[in-house]
């Protein structure tokens, strides 16, 4: 990978972050949640910054039996380590499902808000 | 390359379709290294940007509309760099047209805002325009002699004012009298006549200078 096209692809991965389809959705969560930089996400899963860029382009993995032979794939193309890589992947896959629960719960609760009625079943109303 | 002598340097095509098709999690990168940085270069040479990442965003959705849906590529009509190169091309369209309505809709804004007085239409347009006792002022000063009614005198400047309470110009029109649903239409009418009279004087006014 040339050095121009390796910026180049980089700010695509960057921007790709924000594409739960790509790899790079989970790394991104991933490096959030460990508070680390890209330089020691990249060695933590035992590859370079060329290799970091490459696993963030890559497809995120599909769920079930083919999860292991996605991440195989993937790790292989970027010469990561593959356990490493399946720990870090799983891990961002439980933060966005807690994510994404917890996102729910919010919606719940406003529309249980929105639904009550002003005033109804409201604790300290009806005396006592 | 399809249907001829592949160069080294050259994407594998044939390959990098057949491993999306098959849903391979790594083609998707292996199509953004053989593919991105020769669309972004082709669309940077072709067109002049004024923002250069429209054209990483052009080719990206290109890649990114050819992974959700490689079936509607078609080897047979072409290569798939050229496929990925009139994408990317009518991508890069579109967010150009894109930017140039916002553009448009921000100078339109822009216009409205710092323009004091319509030039257009003066009559109808100024009194569209005239919402604020600022501009009514601005308009006298542009429409040139006062008025001769004292009356028309006194509510234009109520106007100017910014009053807006309908019995302070009652009270000046003589009308404190009448019921309130007269008052106020008696005092949008005599509003709308000053209005109309500035503006036509302003239009005479422009058209003498």
């Amino acid at each position: 990978m040339r050095p121009d096209d390796r910026a180049l692809l980089g700010r695509a991965a960057a921007r790709l972050a924000g594409n739960p389809a790509f790899l790079a959705h989970l790394l991104a969560l991933y490096r959030a949640h460990r508070g680390i930089d890209d330089a020691a996400l990249a060695d933590e899963l035992g590859c370079d910054g060329e290799g970091l860029v490459r696993l963030a382009l890559c497809r995120a993995p599909r769920r079930g039996t083919d999860f292991r032979t996605d991440l195989a794939s993937a790790a292989a193309h970027a010469g990561a380590d593959l356990t490493r890589l399946t720990s870090a992947v799983r891990r961002a896959q439980s933060i966005a499902t807690l994510r994404g629960a917890a996102g729910a719960n919010l919606l719940l609760a406003a529309r249980d808000r929105d639904d009550r009625e002003p005033g109804a079943d409201r604790t300290g109303d009806h005396g006592g | 390359m399809v249907g001829g002598t592949a160069r080294t340097d050259e994407p594998d095509e044939r390959a990098i379709h057949t491993r999306l098709l098959r849903r391979d999690a790594a083609a998707t990168a292996v199509a953004f290294e053989a593919f991105y940085p020769s669309l972004v270069a082709r669309l940077r040479r072709r067109h002049r940007l004024d923002d250069p990442q429209l054209a990483e965003v052009a080719a990206e959705q290109a890649l990114l509309d050819y992974f959700e849906h490689p079936t509607k590529f078609d080897s047979a009509k072409g290569t798939l760099a050229g496929y990925l190169a009139m994408a990317a091309e009518r991508d890069l369209l579109n967010l150009l047209d894109r930017e140039r309505r916002r553009h448009a809709r921000v100078v339109s804004i822009e216009d409205v805002a710092l323009t004091d007085l319509p030039r257009n239409n003066p009559v109808e347009e100024a009194i569209d325009g005239m919402t604020t006792g600022e501009r009514l002022a601005d308009l006298r000063a542009q429409a040139g002699a006062g008025l001769r009614d004292p009356v028309d005198e006194r509510v234009l400047r109520l106007m100017e004012e910014g009053v807006r309470a309908t019995a302070a110009y009652a009270a000046v029109l003589g009308i404190g009298h009448l019921p309130i649903d007269e008052q106020r239409r008696i005092v949008k009418q005599a509003k709308d006549r000053l209005k109309k009279r500035l503006g036509r004087r302003r239009a005479a006014a422009a058209s003498t200078r």
